[in-house]
């Protein structure tokens, strides 16, 4: 096993962005507008730890609040998209049949689909805002945590457990969520917290191309963006939101590594 | 298998339908179009222009029969012309196909020749710290932004050291150039696009194979190799690599479709004129007939990789029954 | 002569021979290349079609229109040696030049300006230049090098719109404008020949040696398709491009390395582009004029171009060029003075009752939505601080940035706004008609801030039908000074152009009408060319 201390390091990382994400917008969000035009692209000092941008605003605090969108936008997201595709997983496993060719067909259309139109459309009809960002990426990003439960709940539900549930006279939903989606659910959670990360990467994508989260609300994705325009004048700029970016989704994609490792373990036992 | 595979073909038609007709639909029904696209801010663009524009493009006829339309020709496989500049579709869409797969391919092949090693090691060596070592640089290049480290890279090797030039895939001129002289500088290009998309997609090569590999190596066979004296390198390759091997080529063979779409920020930052670009491009001028062409190209190749994945996930374990 | 004198002549023929060749006068030569990039690429190379700044910028190199600007911003002949405006104007004879020929040796005439103008009224073909053609009563052929074209009545801007690039009757007669091939092979009367075009990455140009004016100096002349601003700033720190355009923050803080001083000439001149804040009129905020004139004394233009543009801007009055004819420098400067601002709000009936620090009246707070499009980072900045200074007067303002296509059509065309921060780009001709008159307001027409003022509309007519620049210029004025008082918008600032360019380039030339003016007579010694020249044909 990789050393213990990699693990509680994303751990301790992943409680601060946590704490940082609720309270950042709320204590921070007046340090993190305030334009300072004295001090206009500044590089890090003792008034401002990691620098200012364009607009004197402080980069530590525009940080700690993007966490707030960024994180939102991580689990948010995610959580809409493991609870679709749990249920449309575990219905189309566990009933097979047309059930399952008629939810899988949905969800082969739904992969092929043009979410940056979506997400445009979306954008533009019913305003702006990060939540209509995270319903769309949420309501396509289910198919592979689906395919992955139809997967297991397959395999799953010939097993002496579900078989003896059945004799005993157990429902179909008894069955479906007593039993065999709470074994089912190591694999959705390590897809879960990888699934933050990449939801993460994915609104600094969005905001690269300019749909993600809009200024002036800060978010890393647009932080990191807005920082490229300055390349070269102000490394402070694009390094630490990067960083930011890139050691939350290590710290995520390490906790799911470790996750992934221990179950691979019960499962073998089991 | 047979009757399997020809339910899932025919399957797969209404399904065609069904994504074909959903993409265009929501595609005309985005707000924006080509003509305000075209049209711009230009005060010299007079309504009857906008008017002339629009019935060019069909936009005056209801959207069912637009589709109708569009259908009867993409069925025989003629995807129309483009908004923009009046190519074929087709031809616009060939020319970009080539430069993503080049990009993807060679970063596939790189992913695989580092990866598959890295992994082995990392499965050896599992709990040490070489094994940290390597899964935190694998994992570096997939938790950071792809155009960050992109960026990062071009400003070090094509600015600051000048090794490397920054943008494209051929200098100026390259037409002019002799054929080998052509082909290095092809090669040249291409160093830091195929590096900063391989060291992207290391991290799953990599993990999955020292998954692979530790499992492998847990195996009964493996202690009974062992225990009948093989030398411990024949133990590892003769055997247990090779059974590590089938899930990641499965693994990789499926992800073959998916190299096609071109990621549009990878695209835009190098300047490559692929399907990323292209797909972007035409998104923001409202380009339909470029999308939707684009669109059935994505469609039909997920299709098939999701028909590949059904075969190898029924193949590999066999408590999956295809039904 | 005397012996000071002869010595002094001596001293001369002397210096001649000993300097080192070259600083004596130096003759161009033909040979090198030109490489600039730009984000967007070309769609459409015919002058007809050609609205994008792409395919504007190689199209000119393409074609010739009749008449053109020269380095002062006054109209000179360009396929057209001269011409008369008859009749008080609702008449112009042109008189073509004899000397010009089509890129594949065929003469230009007038039979092929008629084709042109044939073209741009046909209401089957959708040109966005149709507008200023609709004047126009007839247009004669008077012989194979003049032509008379008769108005409706005098409009002074159709002068002008004759510098519309001339298309080939011989080539497009039989042609569908739309589908035709020729409009990636085109073949034009300009000074470069299209050369090859790689979609999405490059196109080529090549000098024309047929040209009327005499072949360019320069051989190619490259356009390259790099969609990224930061890697097109990379690009210019290899010297991998000629000529790019700069933000303001590399203008000031990232061009002062050695390098960048060896290897370009930075230039900086007003460019033709104003940015304002349009306020919707028929909202019921912004109908009451001492509500725009609050939100005028407001915001610090001085503050905006400080910080946004880090100087490189100036502010501006009226929607025209400051330092043009048609700028009227008398309109005082915008003054920056909330404390007058909120006066002349309380006054409206704007008070702070529940003391939350915004304002309202009738029950209802002074909060709106200020649109603008992506892209423009510097134009989002702006947006940001006039947030800020409105917030300090008590009004709230939203900030959205909405991706163009959708603001066009949804906000714009369909008048679905509060207020926007938008720019225009300035013709050369002052006549802004179309955007301040009040017949332009309809759905899809460009008053979308829906101004309407008699005065201004008697004078905008007037400005279309006088021909002399001071007529015309006394005209202008008076409708600059009455928009600066009504202010339908609030003009911001014109920000400047920032180009650099690389030394190894002669004959450059700053003027009013930038650089690009005399680009022909550009040119590169030979001991400091970059690329391969075109081998003799």
């Amino acid at each position: 096993m990789k050393p213990r201390w990699t693990f509680w390091a994303a751990a301790g990382w992943l409680a601060f962005v946590a704490l940082a994400a609720c309270a950042g917008p709320v204590l921070f969000s007046g340090a993190a507008s305030a334009m300072d035009f004295a001090r206009v692209l500044a590089p890090p000092s003792a008034t401002h730890p990691l620098g200012t941008d364009s607009l004197g605003r402080d980069l530590l605090a525009r940080i700690v609040c993007g966490a707030g969108a960024s994180i939102g936008v991580g689990v948010v997201s995610v959580a809409i998209s493991m609870g679709v595709g749990v249920l449309v997983g575990a219905a189309s496993g566990y009933f097979g049949g047309w059930r399952d060719r008629v939810l899988m067909g949905l969800a082969d259309v739904l992969l092929c689909f043009p979410v940056l139109f979506l997400i445009l459309a979306v954008i533009a009809v019913l305003g702006p805002g990060v939540w209509h960002v995270i319903v769309v990426i949420g309501l396509t990003s289910w198919m592979g945590t689906a395919r992955l439960v139809r997967a297991e709940i397959f395999s799953l539900k010939e097993r002496e457990f579900a078989l003896a549930a059945r004799a005993l006279g157990a429902g179909h939903t008894r069955i479906l969520f007593g039993h065999l989606v709470p074994n089912a659910s190591g694999p959705v959670l390590v897809n879960a917290v990888l699934g933050v990360s990449v939801a993460i990467l994915l609104e600094a994508g969005l905001s690269f191309l300019g749909l993600g989260v809009q200024p002036p609300t800060p978010s890393w994705g647009n932080l990191l963006t807005d920082g490229k325009a300055t390349l070269g004048a102000a490394w402070w700029l694009v390094f630490f939101p990067g960083v930011a970016i890139f050691s939350t989704v290590l710290a995520a994609n390490v906790i799911g590594d470790r996750l992934r490792d221990s179950l691979a373990g019960e499962r073998h036992i089991g | 298998m047979g009757r399997y595979l020809a339910r899932r073909i025919a399957g797969a038609v209404p399904l065609l339908f069904g994504i074909t007709f959903l993409s265009f639909a929501v595609i005309h029904l985005a707000p924006g179009g080509p003509v305000e696209a075209k049209a711009g801010l230009n005060p010299k663009m007079t309504a009857q222009a906008r008017e002339k524009l629009a019935t060019l493009y069909g936009l005056d006829k209801p959207l069912v029969e637009r589709y109708r339309a569009w259908l009867g020709r993409a069925v025989r496989l003629d995807f129309g012309e483009s908004f923009a500049d009046g190519e074929k579709v087709s031809v616009k869409i060939g020319r970009a196909v080539p430069v993503t797969l080049l990009v993807s391919g060679l970063s596939l092949v790189l992913v695989l020749l580092v990866g598959i090693p890295l992994g082995v090691y990392s499965a050896v060596r599992a709990g040490t710290r070489a094994d940290s070592l390597v899964s935190g640089i694998v994992l570096f290049g997939f938790s950071a932004p792809t155009f960050w480290i992109a960026l990062g890279l071009m400003s070090f090797f094509g600015v600051t050291l000048q090794w490397l030039p920054v943008t494209g895939l051929h200098s100026l001129f390259h037409e002019e150039m002799a054929p080998l002289e052509r082909a290095v500088d092809l090669a040249w290009h291409l160093v830091l696009p195929v590096a900063v998309s391989a060291f992207a997609g290391l991290a799953a090569v990599t993990r999955f194979m020292r998954g692979s590999m530790l499992e492998a190596l847990s195996q009964n066979y493996v202690r009974a190799a062992r225990a009948k004296g093989l030398s411990e390198p024949r133990v590892l390759y003769r055997h247990a690599l090779r059974n590590a091997l089938l899930p990641v080529v499965t693994l990789v063979g499926l992800s073959v479709p998916g190299l096609l779409g071109g990621s549009v920020i990878f695209e835009s930052i190098f300047s490559i004129p692929g399907m990323g670009s292209l797909f972007y491009a035409s998104v923001f001028s409202r380009d339909y007939p470029v999308i939707m062409g684009i669109l059935v190209l994505g469609a039909v190749l997920t299709l098939v990789g999701n028909l590949l994945a059904d075969l190898a996930y029924a193949a590999v374990d066999p408590r999956i029954r295809l039904e | 002569m005397t012996l000071a004198a002869r010595f002094a002549s001596a001293a001369v023929l002397l210096s001649i021979f000993f300097f080192p060749p070259s600083l004596r006068a130096e003759t161009p030569s033909r040979g090198d290349a030109f490489v600039t990039a730009a984000i967007a690429e070309p769609s459409n190379l015919l002058p007809l079609f050609a609205s994008d700044s792409a395919s504007a910028e190689i199209s000119r190199l393409l074609f010739n229109g009749l008449v053109k600007y020269d380095k002062d911003l006054k109209l000179v002949g360009d396929l057209a040696a001269g011409w008369d405006v008859q009749a008080g104007g609702t008449v112009i004879v042109f008189h073509l030049r004899k000397n010009v020929v089509w890129q594949d040796g065929k003469p230009f005439t007038a039979a092929d300006v008629e084709f042109t103008f044939r073209k741009l009224t046909d209401p089957n073909v959708p040109t966005p230049y149709g507008g200023d053609f609709e004047a126009v009563k007839s247009l004669e052929v008077l012989g194979p090098h003049v032509l008379r074209v008769t108005y409706k009545e005098p409009f002074s801007p159709g002068l002008a719109s004759w510098s519309m690039g001339m298309l080939p009757k011989h080539l497009l007669e039989k042609e569908d404008l739309l589908k035709t091939a020729f409009a990636r092979r085109p073949v034009g009367t300009g000074p470069y020949k299209l050369g090859k075009w790689k979609t999405g990455e490059s196109v080529v140009l090549l000098a024309n040696d047929r040209y009327h004016e005499g072949r360019p100096w320069i051989d190619r002349y490259v356009y390259r398709v790099i969609p990224d601003q930061a890697t097109s700033f990379l690009e210019l720190q290899t010297g991998g491009l000629d000529l790019a355009g700069l933000t303001p923050l590399q203008f000031r803080r990232q061009t002062d390395t050695p390098f960048f001083r060896d290897t370009y000439r930075k230039y900086s001149y007003p460019s033709f582009s104003y940015v304002y804040l349009g306020w919707n009129l028929d909202h019921p905020f912004f109908s009451d004029v001492r509500v725009r004139e609050a939100l005028d004394l407001s915001i610090d233009r001085k503050e905006i171009i400080a910080v946004t543009l880090l100087g490189a801007g100036r502010t501006t009055t009226g929607p025209f060029l400051p330092g043009t004819w048609a700028y009227d420098e008398a309109v005082p400067e915008p003054a920056f003075d909330p404390a007058r601002a909120r006066r002349l709000l309380a006054e409206a009936g704007w008070k702070d009752s529940d003391g939350d620090g915004v304002l309202e009246k009738d029950g209802k707070p002074f909060s709106f939505t200020l649109i603008s499009n992506f892209g423009n980072d510097q134009r989002k900045q702006a947006c940001e601080i006039v947030q800020r200074r409105l917030a300090d007067v008590g009004i709230d303002a939203n900030v959205r940035l909405v991706e163009w296509g959708t603001f066009l059509k949804e906000f714009i065309d369909k008048r679905r706004f509060e207020a926007v921060c938008l720019a225009w780009q300035l013709g050369r001709d002052p006549d802004v008609y179309d955007i301040f008159h009040s017949s332009k307001r309809a759905p899809g027409q460009f008053n979308f801030v829906g101004y309407s003022n008699p005065e201004v509309d008697r004078l905008l007519e007037e400005g279309r039908r006088l021909f002399g620049e001071s007529e015309r210029a006394a005209v202008y004025k008076k409708a600059h000074a009455i928009l600066a008082r009504d202010r339908p918008y609030t003009f911001l600032y014109v920000p400047d152009a920032m180009p650099v360019v690389h030394r190894r380039f002669r004959e450059v030339e700053k003027a009013a009408a930038g650089i690009g003016h005399n680009f022909v007579r550009w040119w590169v010694p030979a001991g400091e060319r970059r690329y391969r020249s075109l081998r003799e044909a």
